[in-house]
């Protein structure tokens, strides 16, 4: 959780609702976290558990309505973006914080080439002329690996296969060098080995310019390269937030803990992986107390009642369980 | 590119041919004694025979759809029974009044369909998009020669500012002749404007939901580049389209409007044919307006092609 | 059955093959999962209900269709006059009489005024309805009957029967409405029946464009597979899997089709190849009456009122019910 960098962004206590006609849907209730400089993190939960709300959030892209921050604070280099003018937060977007998005496939907008499109930022942020920002658009492609960049910047999204569109989407994200990328499910759409070179890119970039990182992801199978930091959420809500080791092999959180042992692992042998049961909550009805103990094996009486705040449940380590400072115990009593 | 132009020719080719076995179909099928309807009241038995042998009417049924089959490629459409002359000549003087305004109603269709499609898109729920909703909404349920008689009242009737009806007499001056077709071109336009604004409408809306629009917005584009770069671009490509199927519906509104208006167009005489069930007449000049119809909707797939990049470099799917 | 007049609504119909703007669709993920949260996105018919219910356009739209359902089935208890009664041909009116019974605007024996024969608006308008609510419902049934039968066996069987119906289709298409029915009315002669015909016969090809397309996408699902390796009859599985799936789209078309088809019916009346008068339909009161416009423009506005009202309704059902079924459309068309 990066003690000892330099501090680039604060989100605290976030709060994201849509108001649709059902009802009011808490997409993100009150989530803090930190990033720094050149550091990765990565967000995990299930579809839906507001990892991507969040990330929007963070650049003030939630669609109004019926979305609506309702409170909470994202201080990037010492500013509220949250606060910002529209114009303030635009020079922000695609020049100091970077983003790229799950769906290659439909990210890039499909009448216009791929030169034109990762011009277009740099054009507008760092005013340089069509020429200097097609010579500039032309080295990022080859830096994110892509042949032939002279000739794939004339091209045609629909003419680049699926990796090839996730590293040009990349390559338009990095192209004012921003100070943090933010990486919504950038691998899940694409074929297994091509999930594998896009992770390795964005880990290579991220360590050669000094790069932060906000990777939200739901395979845990590919944070471990990358990241050092790991949020786990739930139901719009930080259930675990600790680092990447700790998560792995010693989670304080029953959730988090099903999740990394629903993830096939060389090193351990295990009879057969772990499923939670049952599927993430209706964000409108929430569950009293722990919205995961309706899912929780080892749920006991109060955590049905009672909400778990979120606690350190080692130095460095936090847990919203309440069981997170013994959980160890508890689990393997109940498990046994 | 080629392939798409190749594979769209080949389809209208086989729509021609349809057309043309169709037409000779109908025209041969009709029912009743032709010549009876034809022929002056009172007519002798000798008149009605001679009517028989000038329309070959007396002639077996595939000989009958061959005499007609064989005239069509080289536009030999008959006599009108009603005018008394070829058709095709016929079709020839009143094609260019049709034509220019046509042409007046599908700039109006064009701009002020588009315009208001993505003015509405933009500013949604605001005055200006519901005003446009209702409006196009009770557009599209009227019938086109009320709203050409509604016009004629208001400008002309009660404002007089505008001549009621008919052509521009020959040697007026351009800007007085644009009076004369002010008042039809908006009949015509009018229906076509309102689905086309609606239709624009809801492909902007489309678009604007997009993953791409949420890139162009996390690039730190301005509202204004999102919406008239990114947005627009995409979302005129289904009312390109649109506009190609919609001149069929031009057409079909022109025969009307040229009615209400006496407008000196091919519409105007077919209604003649029709009223005096000239089938001649009716089914050629019918032929003619089809063709012009079809070659306009290949007209505007190959432009579209050339909008949608998909398509032009050989992206190979079908639009059907 | 294409709203004629003015080509169609397929082209905003989810059915229409449109070309895909987002290429193959993948899986849709995080995201796309919570708008689905948030806006859900089942069809089950309770909630394409409860949705219409809610749409107050669409409700609008049911209560002026009901009410024109009504008023046709009852016109002759709503008349309050012959309407074909027209005093100028009765001769035991008196010419004074005769001149004073024409054109009359609105009173309290005549609701809606006479017209130029000194017939009674009221009554023309109440028994006109039946015309409208007959062309409407019969020249649907035609297309939905030929549409329904061409575009499943297109896209049921496919093949060269596939490619030959579709061609056909394409012929069809070539015809702007208006043009087809007039060819089709010329050839036949004029007459109700023959509007039946004629903008029924007009209408299969969209439909059956629709439902091919919409078998299209259904038919690969899984549960079409298992019922066909079940040993389903063709008939079967067409009726019983694939049409409750592929109906939704043709629905919608087949609401906004009554419409057109009552604009149909008055553009052919406008024409002369509508009903024969003296009989009353609004297309031929509309026409009749637009001849008045400069001395009695009051009269025009009370068929068109009535032929408008009846469309609009059509098409405000139309798209409440495509609304309703597809809920990720909702507010933007």
């Amino acid at each position: 959780m990066g003690a000892n960098g330099e501090r680039l962004l604060e989100v605290r206590g976030l709060k994201t609702y849509f108001h649709t006609q059902a009802g009011v849907v808490k997409a993100v209730d009150g989530v803090s976290f930190d990033l720094d400089r050149g550091e990765a993190l990565a967000v995990v939960g299930e579809s839906g558990c507001g990892k991507s709300v969040t990330a929007l959030s963070i650049l003030n892209l939630i669609p109004d309505p019926p979305g609506k921050v309702e409170e909470g604070e994202v201080i990037f280099e010492g500013r509220n973006l949250l606060e910002l003018s529209d114009r303030e937060i635009r020079q922000v977007r695609g020049n100091h914080i970077g983003m790229i998005f799950q769906d290659p496939m439909t990210s890039l907008n499909p009448v216009f080439t791929i030169g034109n499109q990762i011009r277009e930022p740099i054009q507008i942020h760092l005013g340089l002329s069509r020429k200097e920002a097609k010579q500039r658009a032309i080295e990022l492609l080859e830096m994110v690996e892509i042949p032939q960049a002279e000739k794939r910047y004339k091209m045609y999204p629909h003419e680049f296969s699926g990796g090839m569109r996730q590293r040009a989407m990349i390559a338009m994200a990095l192209s004012c060098e921003p100070m943090m990328l933010i990486a919504d499910e950038p691998s899940t759409a694409l074929d297994v080995t091509i999930q594998a070179q896009i992770m390795e890119l964005i880990g290579r970039l991220q360590r050669e310019i000094n790069l932060a990182v906000m990777l939200i992801t739901h395979d845990l199978g590919v944070v471990a390269g990358v990241a050092e930091a790991v949020l786990v959420m739930y139901a719009g809500k930080v259930v675990e937030y600790a680092d990447i080791g700790r998560v792995y092999y010693n989670s304080r959180h029953p959730y988090a803990w099903s999740l990394m042992r629903s993830v096939p692992r060389m090193d351990e042998k295990r009879e057969r992986l772990l499923t939670i049961g049952g599927s993430p909550p209706s964000l409108i009805n929430l569950p009293p107390g722990c919205s995961f103990s309706p899912r929780c094996p080892f749920a006991e009486e109060i955590c049905s009642e009672q909400e778990p705040p979120l606690v350190e449940a080692e130095p460095g380590h936090l847990s919203a369980c309440h069981f997170a400072r013994d959980f160890e115990r508890h689990g393997k009593g109940v498990e046994d | 590119m080629l392939i798409f132009i190749l594979r769209r020719l080949y389809q209208t080719v086989i729509v021609v041919i349809g057309v043309v076995l169709l037409l000779s179909f109908m025209m041969t099928i009709i029912p009743g004694d032709v010549a009876q309807m034809r022929a002056p009241k009172g007519a002798t038995e000798e008149m009605l025979q001679n009517i028989r042998e000038k329309f070959h009417l007396d002639k077996p049924f595939f000989s009958r759809f061959w005499i007609y089959l064989k005239g069509l490629p080289t536009f030999d459409l008959g006599d009108s029974f009603t005018y008394k002359r070829p058709v095709m000549d016929i079709i020839r003087e009143g094609l260019p009044w049709s034509i220019k305004l046509a042409i007046v109603a599908e700039i109006i269709i064009i701009i002020l369909g588009i315009l208001a499609g993505v003015i509405s898109s933009v500013s949604r729920y605001s005055f200006w998009d519901v005003l446009v909703t209702i409006t196009t909404t009770i557009l599209v349920a009227m019938p086109i020669y009320w709203i050409g008689r509604l016009l004629q009242l208001f400008f002309s009737q009660w404002l007089s500012w505008l001549p009621a009806a008919g052509a521009p007499p020959p040697g007026t001056a351009f800007f007085t002749g644009l009076k004369y077709y002010i008042m039809p071109a908006v009949a015509l336009a009018a229906i076509s404007t309102a689905y086309v604004a609606r239709m624009q409408r809801s492909s902007m809306l489309e678009v604007m939901r997009q993953d791409y629009i949420q890139t162009a917005r996390a690039k730190g584009l301005s509202n204004r580049r999102v919406t008239y770069k990114h947005g627009l671009k995409n979302g005129l490509i289904p009312v390109v389209t649109y506009i190609g199927i919609d001149f069929g519906v031009l057409i079909g509104a022109a025969v009307l409007t040229e009615i209400i208006f006496n407008w000196p167009g091919i519409g105007h005489k077919v209604y003649n044919a029709v009223l005096q069930r000239d089938h001649t007449m009716v089914i050629g000049t019918v032929f003619v307006l089809v063709l012009i119809f079809v070659f306009i909707n290949l007209l505007v797939d190959i432009s579209y092609a050339f909008l949608d990049p998909r398509i032009r470099l050989g992206g190979g799917q079908e639009v059907t | 059955m294409r709203l004629p007049d003015h080509g169609g609504p397929e082209d905003l119909m989810p059915g229409k093959e449109q070309p895909d703007l987002l290429g193959p669709e993948i899986e849709e993920f995080e995201l796309e999962l919570e708008k689905e949260q948030i806006h859900g996105r089942t069809a089950l018919w309770s909630d394409v209900w409860y949705r219409l219910r809610h749409n107050k356009l669409a409700i609008v739209g049911i209560v002026i269709i009901i009410v024109l359902f009504l008023v046709a089935i009852f016109a002759p208890l709503l008349a309050t006059h012959d309407p074909l009664y027209s005093p100028l041909y009765d001769s035991t009116v008196s010419s004074a009489e005769k001149a004073g019974a024409v054109k009359q605007t609105p009173n309290s024996e005549h609701w809606l005024g006479t017209d130029q024969l000194g017939r009674d608006i009221y009554s023309r308008l109440v028994h006109g309805s039946r015309v409208s609510v007959e062309v409407g419902i019969v020249a649907v049934l035609i297309s939905l009957l030929i549409g329904l039968l061409f575009g499943a066996l297109a896209g049921y069987f496919g093949g060269w029967g596939d490619s030959v119906i579709m061609r056909s289709a394409d012929i069809f298409f070539a015809f702007p409405t208006v043009l087809g029915a007039i060819v089709i009315m010329t050839v036949l002669g004029p007459g109700l029946i023959n509007v039946f015909i004629a903008i029924g016969v007009l209408g299969w090809a969209t439909i059956a464009r629709i439902f091919r397309s919409s078998i299209l996408s259904v038919k690969e699902n899984e549960y079409v597979e298992a019922a066909r390796a079940m040993g389903a009859s063709h008939a079967r599985i067409i009726w019983k899997h694939i049409m409750p799936n592929s109906i939704q789209p043709i629905i919608v078309y087949a609401t906004m089709g009554v419409g057109g088809a009552i604009l149909a019916e008055a553009w052919l009346a406008f024409l002369g190849l509508g009903q024969q008068l003296p009989a009353p339909s609004w297309g031929n009161m509309l026409s009749e009456y637009l001849v008045y416009y400069t001395t009695d423009p009051w009269m025009m506005f009370i068929p068109g009122t009535a032929i408008v009202l009846s469309v609009l309704a059509f098409i405000l059902l139309g798209d409440g019910l495509r609304d309703a079924l597809d809920p990720r459309l909702k507010g933007s068309v």
